[in-house]
């Protein structure tokens, strides 16, 4: 035989919401007039949703939306310029420090720029290492986008 | 059967417009945005309580959702999705600045920006109803934050179970059962004020 419908929290919600069928919500009725103190539950419920049915959230003011569109669609295209900013730096950075080493004799010179360079590798490793750790550490990291 | 949605554009158009927006066209996602502004604002203004980090971070959660329209499920809602993206741009903000505000005592601030009005037109209705939403502005205002959001997922921004739980990440039994306690906690809060 089949369990009748649980009197539990989840049920209440459902029934009230509307979002029990019709069989579902004369079964909940029927173990519901059973249950004196779960009628008291379900009518304090039922009256907390009349109250919030005629409210609503007053609209912004209307220079919210001063520029709004405009603003994003011109944020998406700085986007799209400023990655090809980057890509192209990355590159123009590799091909001169490769250009630098190869180019040069002096062990001096050589010496430097190597510093030079395994400073910005230094640099770019700790960055990503402490966006790492951000990542790692983020609560939220599991709330898939 | 589709249920007819509070924003106004309907899932078929949304589908159309996402379409045309996965493939570069900007006009087409310009439409959505304005489709679904105002409760991304609504949202973005309840979980920051400031209207100009609102304005920004919806403003982000429509730029950064545009970007990853490649990784959205066509056959899913758009709102819930975009609502998840603006939710974590939200937390990690208060994180950066100050999360402090979110579990302020004086939570009754929390929701002070995010204005409630009547629906009705009637005078006599419409004074009561009045005074029903300061009290329900205040109440909501003192629940725990948790609980504030999912009132204002269900009852403001009109979102179905299956939505909520998308949003947040959580099953259905667990919006069925947080939006009981919610309740239950309003009811509590709102007793001083019954039959008035």
């Amino acid at each position: 035989m089949k369990e009748p419908l649980p009197l539990t929290e989840e049920t209440i919600a459902a029934y009230l919401d509307g979002e029990l069928d019709a069989k579902q919500r004369a079964e909940f009725e029927k173990v519901l007039q059973a249950h004196p103190e779960w009628r008291n539950i379900v009518a304090e419920q039922a009256d907390v949703i009349a109250a919030l049915r005629p409210i609503r959230v007053r609209a912004p003011k209307a220079r919210v939306w001063d520029g709004y569109w405009e603003q994003i669609d011109s944020k998406i295209e700085r986007r799209t310029g400023q990655a090809l900013i980057y890509f192209g730096a990355a590159l123009v950075l590799i091909g001169a420090a490769l250009a630098l080493i190869v180019a040069t004799n002096s062990v001096v010179v050589r010496a430097g720029e190597i510093l030079f360079f395994l400073g910005l590798i230094v640099l770019f490793v700790k960055v990503l290492r402490g966006r790492m750790r951000e990542v790692h550490k983020d609560r939220y990291r599991n709330i898939r986008r | 059967m589709e249920r007819e949605h509070p924003h106004g554009v309907e899932p078929e158009e949304e589908r159309r417009l996402i379409a045309a927006a996965r493939t570069g066209d900007r006009v087409a996602y310009g439409r959505l945005v304005e489709a679904f502004r105002e409760r991304c604002f609504a949202a973005a203004l309840s979980l920051l309580n400031n209207e100009e980090d609102a304005r920004d971070l919806s403003q982000d959660a429509f730029i950064k959702a545009f970007r990853a329209l490649d990784r959205f499920d066509p056959r899913r809602p758009f709102y819930p999705w975009l609502y998840r993206i603006l939710r974590n741009g939200c937390l990690n903000h208060l994180k950066r600045h100050g999360s402090h505000r979110k579990v302020s005592l004086d939570a009754l601030t929390e929701v002070s920006h995010l204005q409630f009005e009547a629906k009705t037109e009637n005078p006599v209705e419409s004074i009561q109803a009045e005074q029903m939403a300061e009290h329900l502005h205040e109440a909501i205002g003192q629940l725990k934050p948790e609980f504030r959001e999912i009132i204002l997922m269900k009852h403001f921004q009109e979102m179905t179970y299956e939505e909520i739980a998308q949003a947040l990440n959580i099953p259905i039994g667990t919006v069925m059962s947080r939006l009981f306690h919610a309740r239950r906690g309003l009811a509590k809060l709102m007793e001083p004020h019954r039959d008035r």
